[in-house]
């Protein structure tokens, strides 16, 4: 069930919103997890039990851990470590690695190894690093473990954030588990619901407007007959489809979180309009980023044991990251992409950007970040190859797109560079976050027509699956 | 302020109940939706159909389709891209120069874009020739209809690409050509409207359909009953025509292409022109009304709609729709499956109406042409023996 399909938003959602209003506080959490589960279960009836039993075995670890002070420690928490990373491996990239085994074995003339392929549970890459972060934050004593298996599963499945993020790291959330009274208000209620209203639209009206030009046109067959002009306007396109896609589910996910007196961090900040990549990452998938630095980068050294160690552990994040997004060749070399640039920054590549000012270094870094979802898109390196060639082939030829089509690409880009241009956007982005009265009450009535709006659309759209829930 | 926010969140939360308060309570929102869509396949619920996400798809499709609210939301959501982006979400409906709407297989078959080829054509009217004069030989008639388009009719209009496409030659041409050669009695009334372009009193075709106007359509009823008349050697009931009102609005269909972009402003204006077909009544009793089967399309359905072959067809007469459904004067509907038994009754008629457009001419006649053609030659093979 995605946020934007008809059973979500015309069944699933006011059911759990009237149960969840209606519930005494001391009730609302055993709500949000019998929602939470039902919303899982209904989407992956199997998979439910994988979520449910390692939940309650990371509860029993962290316990345990808590209560130790010795080695006995660390070996809990690598328990903890192999148990999450072995299911998502399994689960995630069993199928990968065998697929190339047998490529490997194919080549030096063997038989294939036998292989029934493995269903991917959807959210497992989300909520295996939730998880994670629960037993690393209560093993380095950030936090007290929960008291109850129902409150751990309750942080992990919470169903806005339990399938495409955002990450939400343990020390941010675990006191908003039974403590949110100061975030269930009405203003904050109504923010929700604005932001759940804005992020709906966006994945209607601009996300998915974008994908079906940028679908039709990343096939192999397909790429072949475009123009160059045409490659780099679908490229750009898919720019713009990928951050509205992506982000619409985390403003969706942060809104239902205010509706239900959560408030979860943001997972996005105009990230095209950064001057460098490393700036990039600070906007991009800022929770993912910070989980990156927290329970990867520093425990690896982060930048403490010289540059070259610091180079290094960098690319290692940004492999591991391209690997996390999809099981394929194609991410790791978007990953390993990424993490060059990250490097060459801190070589030399930052100071020039720095020194050009930011009407070069948010271009040069918009190409940069362009180039890296061909691959990102392609899935295969052989059709990112042909897309690149098409890229700079400098084949004229004509492009045909809709005015929708192209209404909804001057939309996105005016909304992703709004900020680098006057005082307005300013104005508008202090707005969107504003607590004072009137701005609330002017964010409660677009919502009411931007929902009729997204109503209408979700009642005779097909069904659009989000691009985040492979990963 | 604090109240007002109150209402707010209070009219949010009852919005976002709406939907399924209507569902509950099973109170239809907004206008039905006009054409058809097929309704998605019931899934039974398995463990199976449930663990690959199967029932999960087919639910979300079901709740969509069974929405109450559906029609409202999506005769919204359409005029929304309408009016923004001019997009139609009808399917093959698009919009020529002027504000006039096509349906794209009547300018695809214009330009010839369907052409069959010229020998399967004239092996199809030679077989239609065999079965005119069986029927012939039989005491019935058969007479062929080459119904208007509007893609003929007004291709000035046509949108791009197709303003600029070269024109081939097509299935009407070609059926034409070789129907007029024949034994075959043939009546044109694409070349008939055609004709009338420029002279007549009132648009033959509006804005907003794919058929003739209302006014075009007693132009060809004229013209129809008395070619039958020749045909028959007999006199139907005789008629007359009541004022010309000239209307805004469309009656009823008269704008069907318009209505069937399931818009929230349903009316398309344009200059409607209605008249009534008076019986003369000194001519009701005893008067000849021949048995007909028309087998025919939509334009056929639009003499049935105006009560053209109730006024002066045989009660017993049959549309045969697209030779698959059968419907009969007094409004029953049900589908031609027993045709081994219908085709023989073909003889008990006065009159076979064969009713065409060019859009679908090149699907002529629906299998019936084969039907009748084995029946008239198995007969005739029987005899020789």
């Amino acid at each position: 069930m995605v946020f934007s399909s008809a059973l979500f938003v015309f069944y699933f959602l006011p059911v759990f919103l009237l149960a969840y209003l209606a519930s005494p506080p001391a009730y609302r959490n055993r709500t949000a997890l019998a929602g939470s589960l039902a919303f899982y279960t209904c989407g992956a009836p199997v998979f439910v039990f994988v979520l449910i039993a390692s939940s309650l075995a990371d509860f029993h670890i962290a316990r345990r851990m808590s209560r130790l002070y010795d080695n006995r420690r660390r070996k809990w928490l690598w328990a903890s470590v192999l148990l999450n990373l072995g299911l998502l491996g399994y689960f995630k990239y069993a199928n990968f690695f065998v697929d190339n085994f047998n490529e490997l074995l194919a080549g030096l003339g063997l038989e294939p190894m036998a292989w029934a392929a493995v269903a991917l549970p959807i959210g497992i890459s989300f909520f295996t690093f939730q998880k994670l972060s629960y037993v690393v934050d209560v093993y380095q004593r950030r936090m007290p473990p929960l008291e109850r298996p129902a409150d751990v599963l309750l942080y992990i499945a919470l169903f806005p954030q339990l399938i495409a993020g955002p990450i939400v790291r343990y020390h941010e959330i675990a006191r908003q588990l039974h403590q949110r009274e100061r975030y269930y208000t009405l203003n904050h209620r109504i923010n929700g619901l604005f932001r759940f209203a804005v992020g709906l639209a966006k994945k209607l009206f601009i996300a998915d407007v974008m994908g079906e030009a940028v679908h039709q046109a990343f096939q192999m067959e397909a790429v072949g007959g475009l123009s160059t002009p045409e490659a780099w306007i679908i490229i750009v396109a898919y720019a713009f489809q990928i951050y509205f896609d992506f982000s619409a589910y985390s403003d969706m996910a942060i809104g239902l979180g205010k509706l239900m007196g959560f408030d979860f961090p943001e997972n996005f900040n105009f990230p095209y309009i950064s001057g460098s990549i490393t700036e990039f990452w600070r906007r991009w998938h800022i929770t993912l980023s910070k989980w990156m630095r927290d329970y990867l980068y520093i425990p690896l050294g982060g930048n403490r044991r010289g540059p070259g160690r610091t180079y290094f552990n960098l690319w290692v994040v940004f492999l591991l990251s391209g690997l996390w997004h999809g099981a394929a060749w194609a991410f790791v070399l978007w990953g390993a992409y990424h993490g060059l640039f990250l490097v060459l920054e801190r070589l030399f590549l930052k100071r020039w950007l720095d020194a050009a000012g930011k009407w070069a270094s948010i271009p040069f870094t918009f190409l940069v970040v362009l180039m890296g979802w061909v691959l990102f898109r392609a899935e295969s390196i052989e059709l990112a190859e042909a897309y690149y060639q098409k890229l700079f082939s400098l084949e004229g030829g004509d492009w045909s797109f809709s005015s929708q089509f192209w209404f909804t690409f001057l939309l996105a880009g005016a909304f992703s560079f709004m900020p680098t241009v006057g005082k307005l956007s300013f104005k508008l982005e202090e707005a969107y976050y504003s607590h004072i009265s009137p701005a609330i009450l002017a964010k409660g009535v677009f919502s009411l027509v931007i929902l009729t709006l997204c109503f209408s659309e979700v009642a005779v759209a097909g069904f659009h699956p989000f691009i985040y829930f492979r990963f | 302020m604090e109240s007002l926010k109150r209402m707010v969140w209070i009219t949010a939360l009852l919005l976002l109940c709406a939907p399924l308060l209507l569902q509950l309570s099973g109170i239809r929102l907004g206008q039905p939706l006009k054409g058809w869509q097929p309704p998605p396949p019931q899934d039974t619920l398995s463990w199976e159909s449930w663990a690959e996400g199967n029932w999960q798809d087919n639910v979300e499709e079901q709740a969509r389709y069974r929405l109450k609210a559906r029609p409202l939301l999506a005769r919204l959501n359409n005029q929304l891209r309408y009016s923004l982006f001019g997009q139609l979400n009808s399917r093959n409906v698009i919009r020529g120069k002027n504000g006039y709407f096509y349906e794209e297989p009547y300018i695809r078959s214009y330009l010839g874009l369907d052409f069959q080829g010229e020998e399967s054509i004239a092996e199809n009217v030679a077989m239609l020739e065999t079965i005119a004069d069986s029927l012939k030989a039989n005491g019935s008639r058969l007479l062929f209809v080459l119904s208007s388009g509007k893609a003929s009719f007004m291709p000035e209009n046509f949108p791009p690409p197709y303003d600029t496409m070269p024109k081939g030659i097509s299935n009407y041409e070609t059926y034409r050509k070789y129907l007029l050669q024949s034994r075959i009695p043939t009546l044109d009334l694409n070349r008939y409207l055609q004709d009338m372009k420029d002279t007549a009193s009132y648009k033959l075709y509006t804005k907003g359909n794919t058929h003739w106007s209302a006014y075009a359509l007693y132009s060809v009823t004229d013209t129809l009953l008395r070619t039958i008349e020749q045909l028959l050697d007999r006199n139907l009931p005789d008629y007359h025509y009541g004022p010309v009102t000239i209307e805004r609005k469309a009656r009823g269909l008269d704008d069907g292409i318009f209505q069937s972009l399931n818009l929230l402003w349903t009316n398309m204006e344009d200059e409607y022109a209605y008249r009534d077909i008076i019986l003369e009544p000194d001519q009701l009793p005893g008067a000849y009304r021949p048995k007909v089967w028309a087998i025919g399309d939509s334009f056929y359905g639009t003499l049935m709609d105006a009560g053209i072959p109730h006024r002066f067809f045989h009660p017993n007469s049959l549309f045969l729709y697209y030779f698959s459904e059968v419907r009969t004067l007094d409004g029953r509907t049900y589908p031609l499956k027993e045709v081994e038994k219908q085709r023989r009754e073909i003889e008990n008629q006065d009159l076979i109406l064969i009713f065409i457009t060019e859009a679908n001419i090149g699907a002529c006649c629906w299998g019936m042409t084969g039907a009748f053609y084995r029946m008239y030659q198995e007969r005739n093979e029987g005899m020789m023996e």
